[in-house]
């Protein structure tokens, strides 16, 4: 146990003994302790490899994971109870993103809808400018027209009826020529 | 190398037809606009062609193809509607047979083929005169052809204008233009394609032996029944004239009208009036199809419709002007 505490020594570079060195180097054990306390060591400044392949270096790495989940968690995070904590935590931090998002969302319908309104300015309708539907007659607006209630359906079948009966009693007569 | 071939004749040709023009022109003293309506309106009655053309009513395009051909000294001529509902007219020799959606076949007894370039084919040019000015316009190309532009600018504001682009070689119709007071275009009639032939095509044939419609002849289709209700036009147009003033009945809502027709050979605008008592006082109307425009008002239980190919405006000015007189058992004779 003596040796532990010279070993610790060693890794923080207040110990230089050549005796130690060459124990460390020939007994599987202490190269073993060396490098736990060396990582240990890297643990605390937050200098952790990514992968680690020994045993007590896989939980470390196990705790690291559980702290980048919370930007991308895995998915079996939300299903343990134990991390209820960090999930409360995952979503506090996905509705944030959701609000930011749904804001460039707006953002991007509103410019949507700008351009949109935009265009429409670009080219008002002249007066009379409208496009019959399969040779059909579609009403103009003339600012002499009061328009004194809104027209049922059945009134403006009549209505388009009527105007369809005058354009083609129009043509019939056009075509008798003296 | 053919496309070439067949530029070089016709430039050939452009050349030798515009020295006969000058050289008939100082001849006959008219003008070279009116000289050369009169070509068009011989090339267009006399020649064997097709003509493949559109109509353009605000941004509604519309595909008819006109073919034309004498045989053995008898005009005929088919106009199809190459889109939707067959729809047809075949003319022959002074009759014309009219083929439409929704309608038994009938013939009429008529002058002129049906359509805007017919019309022109057909109107007296010293009328044409009376009220429009005529002027060559220049040059252009249309459907592949160079044409010769001409203006017909009306002298009343209260109409329409066209631009009319004819054939170089030919002197037949590439395209009408009807322009409103401020050029815009109102309706256009453009040819896509024209070709000519020296003989009648087997269909012309066909047609001058095929059985028609029995006539309606002419003149005599308008009713010659008095007016019912007593009204009269306060102001038409300049240039416009009665040309026809009767009752009748419309074929679809068999109500009978009060009819009056005004023409200047040109276009026509037809006045309705019809006495639909309180019972159906629907709003004002006023809508348009290309260069045609309708205009309904509702005054004192009459219902007065203006059609016409005229400026919306115009048509409401008609329609505003008519004035209703005493609701009579009997009308006064109607005042022009």
């Amino acid at each position: 146990m003596a040796n532990k505490e010279q070993l610790s020594a060693l890794v923080d570079n207040e110990l230089t003994d050549a005796t130690l060195l060459d124990l460390l180097a020939n007994e599987p054990e202490h190269t073993e302790q060396w490098s736990n306390y060396h990582l240990i060591g890297d643990v605390l400044r937050g200098d952790a490899p990514k992968q680690i392949d020994i045993d007590i270096a896989s939980k470390v790495a196990s705790a690291l994971e559980q702290e980048p989940a919370i930007v991308a968690p895995k998915p079996q995070v939300t299903e343990t109870k134990e991390s209820s904590v960090k999930v409360v935590r995952f979503f506090k931090y996905a509705g944030q993103y959701a609000i930011a998002a749904s804001v460039a969302v707006a953002a991007i319908i509103g410019v949507q809808q700008y351009s949109f309104q935009a265009g429409d300015a670009e080219q008002p309708l002249p007066v009379f400018n409208t496009v019959p539907v399969g040779g059909a007659v579609a009403p103009v607006s003339l600012q002499s027209n009061p328009q004194p209630r809104e027209l049922s359906e059945a009134e403006i079948i009549e209505q388009r009826k009527r105007i369809s009966a005058y354009l083609q009693d129009h043509r019939f007569q056009q075509r008798i020529v003296e | 190398m053919l496309l070439l071939a067949s530029f070089s004749v016709s430039a050939e040709t452009i050349n030798t037809s515009s020295t006969v023009d000058a050289s008939s022109s100082i001849v006959t003293q008219t003008s070279p606009a009116i000289s050369l309506l009169q070509d068009y309106q011989q090339a267009f009655q006399q020649r064997q062609y097709e003509i493949s053309y559109i109509i353009v009513r605000q941004g509604h395009i519309e595909p008819v193809r006109l073919i034309h051909g004498v045989v053995d000294d008898v005009e005929v001529a088919h106009r199809v509607y190459l889109n939707g509902p067959a729809n047809e007219a075949v003319y022959r020799d002074g009759t014309v047979a009219f083929f439409e959606p929704g309608q038994t076949p009938y013939s009429l007894d008529t002058t002129r083929l049906p359509g805007m370039f017919g019309n022109l084919a057909a109107v007296n040019l010293d009328n044409l005169q009376a009220n429009y000015d005529l002027v060559i316009a220049g040059k252009s190309r249309v459907a592949g052809r160079p044409a010769q532009v001409m203006r017909i600018v009306p002298k009343s504001s209260d109409l329409y204008g066209l631009y009319f682009w004819i054939d170089y070689g030919s002197q037949l119709p590439l395209r009408l233009d009807i322009v409103d007071q401020n050029g815009e275009l109102v309706e256009q009639h453009m040819a896509v394609t024209l070709s000519e032939f020296e003989q009648p095509s087997e269909w012309m044939i066909e047609l001058s032996s095929l059985d028609l419609p029995s006539t309606v002849v002419g003149k005599e289709a308008v009713n010659n029944e008095e007016h019912k209700i007593n009204w009269r036009l306060g102001w038409q147009p300049k240039g416009m004239n009665i040309a026809q003033q009767e009752q009748h009945s419309l074929a679809v809502l068999s109500e009978s009208v009060d009819y009056i027709k005004l023409s200047d050979g040109l276009f026509d605008i037809s006045v309705y009036a019809n006495a639909i008592g309180q019972t159906n006082p629907l709003r004002e109307q006023l809508v348009r199809q290309g260069a045609t425009s309708l205009h309904t008002v509702v005054r004192k239980g009459i219902e007065i419709t203006v059609v016409g190919e005229i400026p919306p405006e115009t048509a409401s000015k008609i329609a505003d002007s008519v004035v209703i007189g005493p609701y009579l058992e009997k009308a006064n004779e109607p005042a022009q």
